[in-house]
């Protein structure tokens, strides 16, 4: 196996670091829209292309060092009050930090750069770039380069008095170092004078007194000369001849140094790391599961020391848990930040007007949760834009500004998060959205859906319709898909709407996708999971419960409407349909955004938080079997989506049985 | 003959002072400068030499000069030779 | 016998770049991620050049080099700066306060290698 190669790291870990001044960039390119921002943040936004430059460089990615070094020019220009900050200006700052961020993104893959792309953008940029950038290679100082003697160049004579102070020493500097930066630049003579010199007894050694009189003969202008001594010129006399002897100038005031940023201490994790420490606390609680268990077989009081002691290890196995499953979390910034984006070609794709505000944009979420996060609320922000949001003159005409304004807001309660998504626009079409799921058949003939019902219609799948959907949303995805991707995260989905004024959609996630509440429950036997946040009821079936419209499928009486019970044991093969009113529980799941149905289990054994555990790939899939994990017995049990059930129970595939061993979340 | 006095490593600005004292003490009369272990050498440290030979009755032999030392001597116009004669 | 480098910088692809520019050159780095962890490196063996960057948590460049400019134990210690910037006024600042010399990044291993030589040999 080849020995890793010490660049690849190096590389790979530049681009992690890429996404720091990434993210700055997105953010203070805000606060410049909103007017925020003053010199300091132009200044932020400079420093943040300069560094990605500065790093690309070093691995050689020319490509993506000359756009950020032009980006770089435009910024600076801005910085300098060159070009003024204009509207065209501010959406060509976008554009261009859009650009770096994919091209960022592409050499991170290794992948080929868009050459067109950026040559439109470059050439946007070129003529409001300042004139006085820097060159994009590398610069030194102070030694100058060696320089080509220019054809006829009359060669000169410099004729320099330098005399160190003793400052010049303790700032690191040497006198020798300084001749042999001159003798670069042609033939160098020098003569040393000692008039001043003390005695020995009296030379106090740190004290200089010592000074030269050098003679150069070379075609080196005086700019080239005085450069070696750019860095000692308040810690010696110098004079340099036969120019105009003037000093190299005092420097007017500068500056006080840039103020630190202010940053948290942080450490850099390796995320196996991470996921390993995950993954002992995960089997930690399910030890302290057994523990109890098997405490509590044995006859101990329950005030004693024993279970006074087991209580307080789950009360900190619980601490240690929560703290944990939060390391992987992260603020969903970057995800906004990107909405922003997607809003921004979005506008541009369908000539509407809208801009993106973000509030709780520091809220933590399991970085699992944030993945599985970006297309669902890629869809609803899109989706915002292209129903919601009506068209500039419609809405002048309504007295609302041309600008339509979507809000994504993100929050913890109650130990979720809950995300909103809302716009100003135009609201639900409850006609247009009765109308099209009518001719789904989604809604029963004769039915009359009230307004909130009809909202929830946009979920069912099978709404959207492939002629429904406008070019931006053309690849088929209504906010039924939504719904269901959302769900499948273990969220929950609302909506509400007010016509002519907007529509909020809700999500409420779990704060991460490592831990679940379950419904343990037992059927034929087998001890399966039911995530709790799907169940919307349990119910002791008796048989004036159940229903039998059709042979062999048994309906559920509840609240005035039948529900289709289906038979767990059967539907996952562990034994043949029961006999209808053969007692057992029903579990009704299902709700806005699922299909309602009743599930039959034998009995509930318990309600409890669960570690989810993958299955691994070498398991033929189950339908409706999505992970495990393991009981506080040691026991294996099944964890069931029950949105993904087969709808009957028919022959049935083969039995679901747990695996002898599951791999980690 | 006495035994020459051995200077070693770096003569910059930290080491000036341990030179100038060991100047100082040595015994008066020829004085033999080892310089073989020597990697480079400041103008102070040239200095403080140049102070030494020029003592009264003070004779200063350098020996073993490494080209680095001997190349930067020449640069700031004070060969070895013109060192151990105090310079004019 | 080798020459000791400190390389103080907050970014940890730079300090591996440095070394890897360095170490082959002779030159042995140690490395610190800012300049409040430089200052716990400079005991034995005393470093023969500082290469630092300016920006950085806790103690910045700034800060370093006044500091190291403050010990009387490290006089004459050749400090260099190391960073993107370029601005005349910054590299001003840094003058007075002490800096030695100053590098831009991104710069080439071989060039890196000639300007430590140049102070600290």
């Amino acid at each position: 196996m080849a020995a890793p190669d010490p660049m690849a790291e190096m590389r790979a870990a530049f681009f992690v670091e890429c996404d720091e001044p990434l993210e700055g960039l997105q953010a203070g390119l805000d606060r410049l829209a909103t007017g925020e921002a003053g010199a300091a943040g132009v200044h932020g936004l400079f420093r943040a292309v300069h560094s990605i430059k500065g790093g690309a460089g070093a691995f050689g990615l020319s490509g993506l060092v000359a756009f950020a070094h032009q980006f770089e020019g435009l910024l600076a220009a801005l910085r300098g009050g060159q070009i003024a900050l204009s509207p065209g200006l501010l959406a060509l700052l976008f554009r261009a930090a859009d650009h770096l961020a994919d091209l960022v993104s592409l050499s991170r893959r290794g992948e080929a750069l868009p050459e067109e792309r950026t040559a439109a953008l470059l050439a946007e940029m070129a003529p409001l770039a300042a004139a006085e950038t820097e060159p994009a290679g590398p610069d030194f100082a102070p030694l100058p380069m060696a320089l080509d003697l220019p054809p006829g160049a009359a060669p000169r004579r410099w004729q320099i008095t330098f005399r160190p102070r003793a400052a010049l020493f303790a700032h690191g500097h040497e006198p020798a170092a300084l001749l042999r930066a001159l003798a670069e630049l042609g033939t160098l003579e020098a003569r040393c004078c000692l008039e001043d010199l003390p005695p020995l007894a009296e030379l106090a050694p740190e004290e200089p007194h010592l000074s030269w009189e050098i003679t150069l003969e070379g075609p080196a202008t005086e700019a080239e000369v005085a450069a070696p001594f750019d860095f000692v010129e308040d810690l010696c006399t110098l004079v340099i001849r036969p120019l105009a002897a003037e000093l190299p100038e005092a420097q007017s005031q500068a500056p006080p140094p840039p103020a630190p940023a202010e940053v948290p201490t942080l450490v850099r994790v390796d995320l196996d790391r991470v996921e390993r420490l995950m993954n002992l606390v995960g089997e930690l609680v399910i030890n302290q599961a057994m523990l109890g268990q098997s405490l509590a077989r044995l006859p101990l009081s329950p005030h004693g020391d024993t279970m006074k002691g087991l209580e307080e290890f789950q009360r900190l196995t619980r601490d240690i848990q929560d703290s944990v499953m939060m390391i992987r979390a992260q603020p969903i910034r970057p995800l906004f930040q990107r909405m922003a984006r997607t809003l921004r070609e979005a506008c541009a794709a369908l000539g509407k007007e809208a801009r993106l505000e973000t509030r709780g944009e520091m809220t933590e979420v399991d970085r699992t949760v944030i993945d599985r996060l970006a297309e669902p609320l890629t869809h609803m922000v899109r989706n915002a834009l292209d129903h919601g949001i009506e068209p500039p003159e419609d809405r002048r005409a309504a007295g609302k500004p041309a600008q339509g304004r979507i809000t994504l807001s993100a929050a913890h309660r109650a130990g979720r998060v809950v995300i909103e998504v809302s716009d100003d626009g135009a609201g639900i079409d409850r006609a247009a959205v009765l109308a099209r799921a009518r001719a789904a058949g989604l809604v029963p003939p004769g039915a009359t859906p009230g307004p909130a019902e009809i909202e929830r219609l946009l979920f069912l799948p099978g709404f959207s319709t492939a002629e429904a959907l406008s070019d931006l949303s053309g690849r088929g995805v209504g906010m039924d898909v939504v719904a269901s991707a959302i769900g499948s995260l273990g969220g929950r989905l609302s909506l509400s709407s007010t016509p002519g004024q907007g529509t909020i959609i809700r999500l409420s996630l779990p704060l991460t996708l490592a831990v679940m509440e379950g419904m343990v429950v037992e059927v034929a036997g087998e001890t399966l999971v039911l995530p709790l946040t799907q169940v919307s009821e349990s119910l002791a079936l008796a048989p004036s419960d159940l229903a039998e419209l059709v042979p062999g499928r048994a309906l559920v009486r509840r609240q005035g409407s039948l529900l289709p019970l289906a038979d767990l044991g059967a539907l996952l093969g562990y034994r043949a349909p029961l006999a209808a009113g053969g007692g057992g529980v029903a579990l009704l799941t299902g709700g806005e955004d699922q299909p309602r149905r009743a599930l039959l289990v034998d009995r509930i054994l318990d309600q409890r938080q669960v570690v989810i555990k993958g299955l691994d790939e070498s398991f033929a899939r189950a339908p409706g079997v999505a992970a495990a994990t393991i009981l506080g017995d040691g026991s294996i049990a099944l964890i069931l989506d029950p949105g993904d059930l087969p709808p009957a129970p028919g022959p049935g595939p083969a039995p679901a049985r747990p695996p002898a061993e599951v791999c980690p979340a | 003959m006495a035994e020459p006095l051995r200077l070693s490593g770096r003569l910059d600005l930290a080491a000036v002072d341990a030179l100038h004292r060991a100047l100082l003490a040595a015994p008066p009369g020829e004085l033999r400068l080892d310089l073989s272990q020597v990697s480079r050498i400041g103008a102070l440290a040239l200095q403080c030499l140049l102070a030494a030979a020029r003592v009264e009755g003070r004779r200063l032999l350098l020996e073993n000069v490494p080209e680095a030392v001997r190349e930067e001597c020449r640069l700031l116009g004070l060969p070895p030779e013109l060192l151990m004669e105090g310079a004019p | 016998m080798s020459l000791a480098v400190l390389a103080v910088d907050d970014s940890r692809t730079m300090r591996d770049l440095i070394r890897a520019a360095l170490t082959p050159a002779g030159f042995a780095v140690r490395t610190a991620e800012d300049g409040a962890a430089a200052l716990d490196h400079l005991a034995d063996p005393r470093p023969d050049v500082v290469l630092t960057d300016l920006n950085m948590p806790r103690l910045d460049g700034f800060g370093l080099i006044a500091e190291l400019r403050r010990r009387e134990a490290l006089r004459g210690l050749p400090i260099l700066v190391l960073t993107t910037e370029s601005a005349p006024a910054l590299k001003d600042c840094a003058r007075r306060a002490g800096a030695t010399g100053w590098i831009v990044k991104p710069f080439e291993p071989g060039q890196l290698v000639a300007a430590l030589r140049r102070v600290a040999c």
